[in-house]
């Protein structure tokens, strides 16, 4: 827990997608959430590497899917944040808006 | 996973990313990554789709890898479930080994020369023990080896040999029980020429009766064996071959079998070929087998010679106490039937393999020793190596344990560094044994007996390894025990730069003490070995073998030929000898000085009681006139032989100094006549004494007489000459064959290589142990050094405080190097006793001839100048110490 209760910055996005996707957040809408609102590529094997931490922390918690009603209908495997997550998020986010809080527009990276 | 018919994902992608995810979200990443790939292969065509999965694989493998490591490592800390202990071990090894890694390239050349000092001891050890178990314990490749027994004779008074009686070893076969064979042998060097138009070649004979394969359980692999009537005296010559060198001569042809084989001038038939284990016995092995024949006028057919040699084969059940005590009661027996010859006989018994290796096992027993002891050095040095670095890093555990690291948690960290460097070492080691095995092998003055079995097999390695692991628990004990004494708080504090503590010391003076008592030792066995053999090569054979070359001419016998015409041609191959450009002299010999064979006779001086055979004894030399002058024997008084002391003229000898002092004390042998060979003998002139067999040999009564007088085929030529030896031969090789196209010239050799092959064995000796005891005391001044400079900077503060209150510098220096001495001394009363002993026990077993006691000063007087040497620099460096700097320095 190198980061105490911080989270890091990918966490963070992560996060964040799942709040954005609710019952629908599972790999592939995660990842391009982050990659459509970030616009970096990013790698599914980073997505799943962070949850994994995610999980470990406690901050979020995953449900297996039935398989699609398709032919070769895969299972898929939906996260959401635990209580304490959405407290951390909520921590983070905060935390940030703080530190923010007082500055030029062009340091908040709105420009 | 994909469809039927749709577009395929990358396999070698998809593998990788199945590979590198946690098992536990395996499936599911891979079915997002499909899912995604079918989209874009829908919309933007499969190409751009598989580039796509390509690039997300990519990006992928790095995160996966890390997350799968943390999760190791956390599931590690958090003691987790016993299912997971493998793979938590396995991440504090890898951990532990990173670590230690950094730590050896902290100190490079501490590690290296550990990790090679160890490596060396271990691969010495592995090789001696290879060879040791190749001719010792592995047993000899023949049916139930256990019931071979060999047999020699005991004459009370004269010594042992090795060979026996033929008759009474039929009468042994034919009254013993116990046994169930006995075959009789002898191994002879000879002339073979395996084609007609080929040049003869010296092989090794195999002459033995008809009971000795049945007794050592082998069949030809090819063809047949000897049949009985083939044994018997006057049959049609046949032989078998050896494999090997059936091999080497024959290629492996089966159709050898049926050919004939040349041996000295008789044409013998082939009609089989011996499987590869025969040839391991005799050792060495032997080219040729055939039938051991003689004349029943031969020696060999009376009682009194003792020239063959005997195994037998004990029946199944039978005690070899038991086949001793009968033999024992037949030899008695025979002694009261046959008084003359028997009475001070008595046979023993040994196992074949004993027999075999016996006389090689004192040698191997001094290389083990002197390897093992090295190798102890090595350890010692090591160990208070490392004690050193563990003391050197109290701070560091110090912080560690601090932090919460856990003692056991620290002791293990120690454990992998040592032995990870010892796992290193022994692979180096075990690496480098089989080389040296062979090279010791090779290098082994005489034939190693059974030397074809040395390999590096399971035994061996299980042996390497376990010397490996003792050395590294050895060197590895002290230092986590130091540990264990460690009290982190004080060591935090920085109390452990101000000195070592009491149990330190202690622990490091046992080790250097362990090092300088061995090093002394081994060094000590070294010098003794050395000296003998410069003691041995600075004595004077009594002639001059400078420009002598030797070389055997092997001569057909002349069928019942008349003594003349043996003779003749003798003295023709010496003419041709002599006439060859740049050879200023030749002469011919019957035997000739420092090579196997000589004629040992007894003798009656005229006019006296003097009993034969049981009276004086002489080695009878049959010598061509030229042989004193070539050879550079001084005449001290009387005559020489001529040219005209032959066949019919009055029978005339020479004899040695040493002769004419023992038979004739106080008075002028020449004109003194003695009886030999059914003959009166005139001594006409005496000679300086010469050494004929070994360097240490004292000198013996000799006697020199002219071969016209007492006619051998056996011949062996001399010639004087600055030449090459190889140069004179070939031109010597084309003038025999005008002489006869059967002449074989063999075993060409300078007659200084002759005396210098006679001391090889203590050279050898000299110089295996020699090197072992340089290394030795080589590690034991490295490891003295290291001690002296280490306490130097640890006790630089007290010197500093002792400068400063006004101490002189040369004080200083007196105290370390005082120090220093009294370390060495510890050590040196124990190596001195034991060098006394290993002194003795080295005289029991192999030839010394060197002083003990100077030996043993100038190995004392060696290790104080060592000791002095490697406390120089850093007493001097102490000396130096600046009070200001010392005190300052935390």
């Amino acid at each position: 827990m190198a980061k105490g209760d911080f989270v890091g910055e990918f966490e963070l996005y992560v996060m964040l997608a799942l709040t954005h996707q609710g019952d629908d957040a599972y790999g592939v809408t995660i990842r391009r959430e982050i990659e459509a609102r970030t616009g970096r590529t990013v790698a599914i094997g980073a997505v799943y590497a962070t949850l994994a931490r995610l999980g470990e922390k406690g901050l979020v918690r995953f449900r297996v899917s039935d398989p699609q009603p398709v032919q070769g209908g895969r299972a898929r495997k939906y996260f959401s944040l635990t209580a304490a997550g959405a407290r951390a998020l909520r921590h983070s986010t905060a935390m940030l808006a703080r530190m923010m809080a007082g500055l030029s527009p062009d340091l908040r990276g709105r420009s | 996973m994909s469809k039927p018919g749709a577009p395929s994902l990358p396999p070698l992608a998809q593998a990788l990313v199945r590979m590198l995810t946690a098992p536990e979200n395996r499936a599911f990443l891979a079915a997002d990554l499909a899912e995604e790939f079918d989209e874009l292969a829908a919309t933007v065509g499969t190409a751009a789709a598989r580039r796509w999965y390509w690039k997300q694989a990519c990006l992928s493998a790095p995160p996966l890898v890390r997350q799968r490591i943390t999760t190791l490592i956390t599931s590690r800390m958090m003691s987790a479930a016993p299912d997971r202990r493998t793979g938590r071990t396995f991440m504090g090894l890898i951990t532990d080994l990173q670590y230690a890694w950094r730590m050896s390239r902290r100190a490079p050349v501490v590690t290296i020369s550990v990790t090679l000092a160890i490596a060396l001891g271990i691969a010495a050890s592995t090789a001696i023990f290879s060879v040791m178990e190749g001719v010792f314990l592995r047993p000899l490749p023949f049916p139930a080896p256990e019931r071979l027994v060999r047999f020699s004779t005991t004459v009370a008074n004269v010594g042992r040999a090795p060979e026996v009686n033929y008759l009474d070893a039929q009468d042994w076969k034919a009254s013993s029980t116990h046994l169930e064979s006995i075959g009789l042998y002898d191994v002879a060097p000879g002339t073979v020429r395996v084609q007609e138009d080929a040049p003869p070649f010296s092989a090794t004979l195999m002459l033995a009766t008809e009971e000795v394969i049945p007794v050592l359980g082998i069949q030809p692999q090819i063809g047949r064996a000897l049949q009985p009537e083939e044994y018997r005296f006057g049959a049609a010559p046949a032989v078998m071959l050896g494999y090997t060198f059936w091999k080497s001569h024959f290629a492996g042809d089966p159709s050898a079998v049926g050919r004939t084989l040349q041996v000295g001038a008789v044409r013998h038939t082939i009609v089989g070929v011996l499987p590869p284990e025969a040839d391991r016995f005799p050792a060495g092995g032997a080219d040729v087998w055939t039938a051991l024949t003689f004349p029943p006028s031969s020696f060999l057919n009376q009682r009194g010679s003792i020239a063959l040699s005997a195994i037998g084969r004990l029946r199944g059940g039978a005690m070899m106490s038991a086949a001793r005590t009968e033999i024992s009661t037949i030899a008695s027996r025979l002694a009261v039937t046959y008084p003359d010859t028997n009475r001070d006989r008595s046979i023993l018994l040994d196992g074949l393999q004993d027999a075999m290796v016996g006389p090689i096992k004192p040698v191997m027993v001094l290389l083990a020793l002197s390897v093992a002891m090295l190798l102890a050095v090595a350890c010692a040095n090591i160990a208070n190596l490392l004690l050193a670095q563990a003391h050197a890093r109290t701070l560091e555990f110090g912080i560690r344990g601090a932090v919460g690291a856990s003692p056991r948690r620290l002791a293990r960290q120690l454990w992998t560094e040592s032995l990870a460097i010892f796992a290193v070492a022994g692979a180096i080691g075990i690496a480098l044994a089989q080389p040296l095995a062979l090279w010791l092998v090779s290098r082994y003055p005489d034939t190693l007996p059974l030397a074809a079995d040395v390999t590096l097999d399971g035994r061996v390695l299980a042996i390497a390894a376990a010397c490996t692991l003792g050395a590294a628990l050895l060197t590895g004990f002290p230092r986590t025990r130091r540990l264990r004494d460690t009290q982190l708080g004080a060591d935090l504090r920085g109390d452990a730069r101000s000195g070592l503590t009491m149990g330190h010391r202690r622990m490091t003076r046992v080790f250097v003490a362990a090092q300088v008592s061995l090093s002394i030792v081994l060094l000590f066995g070294g010098i003794l070995l050395l000296r003998t053999f410069l003691n041995l090569t600075s004595t004077k054979p009594g002639f001059d073998p400078e420009s002598v070359i030797t070389i055997r001419a092997s001569v057909p016998p002349v069928p019942h030929g008349e003594p003349a015409q043996v003779v003749a041609l003798q003295d023709r191959l010496r003419d041709a000898a002599a006439s060859l450009p740049g050879v200023t002299a030749a002469a011919h010999a019957m035997f000739i000085p420092f090579t196997a064979g000589s004629w040992g006779d007894g003798y009656r001086r005229t006019g006296t009681a003097d009993a034969v055979p049981r009276g004086p004894m002489a080695h009878f030399f049959m010598v061509s006139p030229e042989y004193l002058e070539v050879m550079r024997i001084p005449v001290l008084r009387g005559r020489r032989l001529s040219a005209s002391d032959r066949t019919g003229a009055p029978p005339v000898l020479m004899v040695s100094e040493t002769f004419a002092k023992t038979a004739f004390p106080g008075e002028d042998a020449v004109g003194r006549r003695i009886e030999w060979n059914d003959g009166t003998w005139e001594i006409v002139g005496v000679v300086g004494d010469i050494r004929h067999a070994a360097l240490s040999d004292p000198f013996d009564a000799d006697v020199y007489v002219s071969r016209r007088q007492v006619v051998r085929d056996n011949t062996w030529l001399l010639l004087k000459t600055d030449r090459p030896a190889a140069a004179v031969l070939a031109e010597l090789q084309e003038r025999t064959k005008s002489i006869d196209a059967d002449i074989a010239l063999t075993d060409t050799a300078t007659m200084e290589a002759r005396l210098a092959e006679s001391a090889a064995p203590q050279r050898f000796r000299a110089i295996v142990t020699g090197t072992l005891a340089g290394l030795a005391l080589l590690l034991a001044i490295v490891g003295l050094h290291g001690v002296v400079s280490y306490t130097v900077t640890q006790r630089t503060r007290e010197i500093g405080v002792r400068l400063a209150l006004g101490q002189q510098p040369a004080a200083v220096l007196r105290v370390v190097l005082l120090e220093t001495l009294r370390n060495v001394s510890t050590g040196a009363v124990p190596g001195i006793l034991c060098s006394v002993y290993a002194g003795r026990w080295l005289s029991s077993v192999v030839m010394v001839n060197a002083d003990q006691t100077a030996a043993l000063s100038s190995v004392v007087a060696i290790f104080v100048a060592a000791a002095l040497a490697a406390a120089a620099g850093p007493a001097w460096r102490a000396s130096r110490v600046d009070p200001i700097v010392a005190l300052r320095t935390p």
